[in-house]
């Protein structure tokens, strides 16, 4: 998880100790550290103060990747509408961060992964499928010879 | 795990210059074959909204960017869309009210609105 690291951070920018104690105090350092990820399962129990404890940590880790390059990417190349289903959920990414549903932000990121995936691999498979056809059916160039087809 | 990591770095480059050595050498609109084809065009005849971008790649290769852009019109938008797209999310991460606008579900809606009304309209109007 990557905001560990920075509730961790947070404790020390709520309780700042001098250089000198921290050495004396680590046992109990640990013990307030504890304190904390108890409290934070607490949280977890309870739905909505789960999120208000997300929206104070909100600014200092950054959202998952919306894998929007690759949605846009492949609406652009690939002819099937998979990429519209890639958006749609990168759209998501951003909107469930800001209300601070981090699982719901990382659950739409891959997902938004996963559809642009096989939008660019389902025309791959179906161009394939298109060479298949066409060498064993037999069909001649003469008969697809449209300019306006690429 | 460092290698599987790296493999897009190495790979997509090289992708980007074989497809652009590719398109440049080979003319769509003259060879028929061994091009990949619009499979929406060819079980409906009627154009996907991305049809015409192989015959735009090779233009724009050889310096006709009008008539690359009459090969599919909605690259207009698309295009500086998808540039901002990247600088957002790739170049400038940190830039917020970039982000913000290029990942905001309005304008995204808002393009996936367009993406429909020109698959619609250039089949209406044949461009």
């Amino acid at each position: 998880m990557p905001y560990d690291k920075n509730e961790r951070d947070d404790v020390h920018r709520i309780n700042p100790r001098p250089v000198g104690e921290q050495e004396q105090d680590s046992s109990q350092q640990n013990q307030s550290y504890q304190q904390q990820s108890y409290q934070e399962q607490n949280y977890q129990q309870q739905g909505y103060q789960q999120q208000n404890y997300q929206q104070q940590n909100d600014s200092y880790v950054a959202p998952p990747s919306s894998n929007l390059v690759w949605a846009i990417l492949s609406t652009l190349f690939c002819c099937l509408p998979f990429g519209i289903v890639s958006i749609v959920y990168a759209s998501k990414v951003e909107s469930f961060w800001s209300i601070g549903q981090r699982e719901a932000a990382y659950d739409a990121s891959n997902k938004a992964k996963k559809w642009a995936i096989w939008a660019a691999l389902s025309a791959v498979i179906l161009w394939i499928v298109y060479i298949f056809i066409f060498i064993f059916l037999g069909v001649t160039a003469s008969t697809i010879d449209n300019a306006n087809i690429y | 795990m460092k290698i599987r990591r790296n493999i897009p770095r190495i790979l997509i480059p090289v992708a980007i210059l074989v497809a652009g050595i590719f398109y440049y050498v080979v003319n769509p609109t003259t060879a028929s074959l061994f091009i990949p084809k619009c499979v929406w065009r060819l079980l409906t005849g009627t154009q996907c909204p991305a049809c015409g971008f192989q015959r735009a790649v090779h233009s724009v290769l050889h310096g006709h960017f009008v008539e690359a852009l009459s090969y599919n019109y909605f690259f207009i938008l698309s295009i500086p869309f998808f540039l901002l797209v990247l600088l957002s999310d790739r170049i400038l991460p940190s830039n917020n009210s970039l982000r913000r606008f290029t990942h905001h579900r309005y304008t995204l809606y808002t393009y996936i609105f367009l993406f429909f009304a020109w698959w619609i309209l250039r089949n209406v109007w044949n461009m």
